[in-house]
């Protein structure tokens, strides 16, 4: 996390945007997964639901209900 | 024997010569062509034209290739005043470089044109021995040295996953590190929380980080938000920062995380981890998806472990 804080204030390397990177450390394996940027995503998509934040993030948590104010 | 005069004149007749002038206007003109300074450290210290890239004439072999890797790409090199920067394009030359020019009158004339110098930060003699490794790494050396010290990263939790991030970034000189938390270490916490002590127990987490952080490196100033991060404050927190670090352990801080970064335009590096098991991506939709384009909605309750 650290090394890619880095890199984005230094604006170098290839920082994992768009990739996950998964490691599981009793079979020592590393895994990278794409993931695509969703058109339809609430708040980054192409017409968000969302132009401000939830007014409780804690019962959104608990039960998946969206109140978009 | 050849004398340095008659090396010199055969490096003028071989690499062609430009003023301070028509560099000037390249550079405005923004052509596409490097600017290379190749004078000694201490000179480069009293400033450099800006957009230059550094590297000194005694490591000019070496490191070249790692700045400009296409031989055919236009070097400008300068020197203090025009004549090391020939010798060095002549070295270029040899080395394949095909558009090589000089720089004449150099850096002085530069000056003395009342033309715009930059100056690298100064840092303090502790400073430069302290990240003098750094210095050596192309991508960091002492501009972004500068850079780090001059930017701030917003830790999200001093726990398993912000200890570990914390440390890095305070020991690698990220000058300002904001930290929210509103726990207290518990000794459960030490066998992997690295940002406290057994000393610190039952102490605010955001109170033994600071004292942890300023132990390893006091050029960093940490700041302190003791309370939860909720609706009401992440967004004038976040305002605060260049880089949001995420080793939250629930999904409604996730959530929140999230819809304020993306509001406030701020990358985010998260990170997650469940046993053995570890997580790691970068959330930055100026470029790239966001945690809802990942999961777009929470997990029901009790079926995965925050």
């Amino acid at each position: 996390m650290a090394t890619e804080a880095m890199k984005l204030l230094l604006d170098g390397g290839n920082p994992l945007v768009g990739r996950l990177m998964t490691y599981d450390s009793m079979s020592m394996k590393f895994q990278e997964f794409k993931v695509n940027r969703d058109r339809d995503c609430l708040i980054c998509g192409t017409a968000p639901e969302l132009t401000k934040l939830l007014p409780d993030y804690e019962t959104y948590a608990d039960t998946g209900q969206l109140s978009i104010p | 024997m050849k004398s340095s005069r008659d090396l010199i004149a055969s490096a003028k007749q071989e690499i062609p010569e430009a003023s301070v002038s028509e560099v000037k206007q390249k550079i405005d003109g923004s052509d596409d062509f490097v600017l290379l300074d190749i004078r000694d450290n201490d000179e480069y210290r009293t400033g450099y034209i800006p957009s230059a890239v550094y590297i000194s004439r005694g490591m000019l072999e070496l490191e070249i290739e790692d700045y400009v890797p296409d031989r055919n790409q236009e070097i400008v090199l300068y020197c203090a005043g025009g004549v090391r920067s020939l010798l060095a394009a002549q070295t270029l030359k040899s080395l394949g470089y095909t558009r090589l020019v000089s720089m004449s009158g150099g850096f002085r004339d530069w000056l003395s044109s009342g033309n715009a110098v930059e100056k690298p930060v100064a840092m303090t003699t502790e400073q430069m021995e302290r990240y003098s490794r750094h210095f050596m790494l192309r991508e960091i050396g002492e501009n972004g040295q500068a850079k780090l010290l001059n930017s701030r990263v917003l830790l999200i939790g001093a726990g398993g996953l912000g200890s570990p991030a914390g440390v890095y970034l305070a020991a690698a000189g990220v000058g300002t590190l904001g930290i929210v938390d509103s726990d207290t270490v518990d000794l459960s916490n030490l066998q992997r929380q690295i940002l406290h002590y057994t000393a610190d127990v039952s102490k605010l987490k955001v109170d033994s980080a600071i004292e942890t952080i300023q132990s390893m490196n006091p050029d960093v100033n940490v700041i302190r938000h003791a309370f939860r991060l909720d609706e009401s404050n992440v967004m004038d927190i976040f305002n605060d920062y260049d880089v949001i670090v995420d080793g939250t352990d629930n999904f409604a801080t996730r959530y929140l995380v999230n819809d304020a970064a993306v509001l406030a335009k701020k990358p985010v590096v998260h990170g997650s981890i469940f046993q053995f098991e570890g997580q790691l991506t970068v959330f930055d939709t100026n470029r790239g998806p966001c945690y809802r384009c990942l999961f777009p909605s929470p997990p029901p309750p009790g079926l995965v472990p925050g």
